[in-house]
């Protein structure tokens, strides 16, 4: 099963490389990322209400 | 430090063009965790049953190993039968996958939304925002109007019907207020439209990350229901991986001497392949079938 690369924060990972836990690392990190961008647009948005 | 309207409009369009990379990353990483839990609970299973049936063979015969008559046989017909159970596991997490899959891509979609809705949102604002300060205009339009027409209602009053100011032109700014009073009431209801609009646009949002949030779990459920049912597959008897295969029991009094009498490659087959290979099968007809449907 080939899961191949994927490009995040300026570096590249490779999936097929990573173990179970730091693919599980990676993930809460986009997620969390994620999550603070949209946060911090709502934040701004509601400063201007 | 309040920031300038430019500033929010220029953080909204790097959310905007970070959103996708992060969306995309996001959904990949995810499917591939999905995959190496498949990939990595089935090498565990099957490596449980090649164990299981490296056990048998030596509870049947110990001295049965490379170069013992048959042994080329017996390994290819275990290779086959292993390929085949793996196989049947890979179906199986296909079907947990595929379902995996799917709220992935919900969320991708889920997920480009919200990021539209906020900047929905954005623009909503600057509608309202603007809308607002054509009012105000009008507002002063309409105040200068007023005084004009103080002023025309003076100079008419002054002057009678001799006057040297045309009634017309009287007649025509009272008109014009008129037009402006209407102007402005329907302003006031593209505000409240504008208004309801922001506010549906809130909810919608809401809901959204209410969606997203619950897909998340739901990701998580399936994937745990996955590992599961790869580990309950097959299983004789107990929900555990089958420690080892159990020694006919009418081998259990035979000697080793005894035993090497006996073609070991056609005992092997007769009471672990073969059994082996009905499971597999009854499997994949019964429980793998009616999950596909």
């Amino acid at each position: 099963m080939k899961l191949g690369t994927v490009v995040y924060s300026n570096k590249i990972y490779n999936l097929d490389d990573m173990s179970l836990d730091e693919m599980k690392g990676l993930l809460r990190d986009i997620e969390d990322d994620k999550n603070q961008s949209i946060k911090d647009a709502k934040n701004m948005l509601k400063n201007k209400d | 430090m309040e920031l300038t309207d430019q500033e929010k409009c220029e953080n909204l369009m790097k959310l905007y063009n970070e959103s996708e990379g992060k969306i995309k990353a996001d959904a990949m990483v995810n499917r591939a965790y999905v995959d190496k839990v498949s990939e990595q609970t089935i090498n565990e299973k099957v490596n449980a049953q090649m164990n299981s049936i490296k056990t048998g063979i030596y509870n049947i015969n110990p001295k049965f190993k490379e170069g013992s008559k048959n042994y080329e046989a017996t390994k290819k017909i275990v290779s086959e039968t292993l390929s085949n159970y793996e196989q049947a596991l890979i179906d199986l997490s296909g079907f947990y996958d595929g379902k995996i899959e799917q709220l992935i891509l919900r969320k991708v979609e889920l997920e480009a939304s919200l990021v539209s809705a906020i900047l929905n949102d954005e623009y909503l604002n600057q509608n309202i925002a603007k809308k607002n300060m054509q009012k105000e205009n009008d507002k002063v339009k309409k105040s200068v109007k007023d005084n004009i027409r103080a002023v025309l209602e003076k100079i008419k009053n002054r002057r009678n019907s001799n006057s040297e100011v045309d009634p017309k032109m009287i007649a025509n700014l009272l008109d014009q207020q008129e037009v402006a009073i209407e102007l402005d009431e329907q302003l006031s209801n593209n505000i409240e439209k504008t208004v309801k609009d922001k506010n549906d646009n809130k909810d919608f949002m809401s809901k959204v990350e209410r969606e997203i949030s619950l897909i998340d779990d739901e990701i998580e459920r399936i994937n745990e229901r996955k590992k599961n049912s790869i580990y309950d597959a097959m299983e004789v008897g107990g929900k555990e991986l089958t420690p080892n295969i159990k020694k006919p029991r009418i081998f259990g009094r035979i000697t080793r001497f005894f035993a090497s009498r006996f073609n070991t490659a056609k005992v092997v087959e007769s009471t672990i392949i073969v059994p082996l290979n009905e499971r597999i099968e009854a499997f994949k007809n019964n429980e793998l079938s009616s999950m596909k449907g």
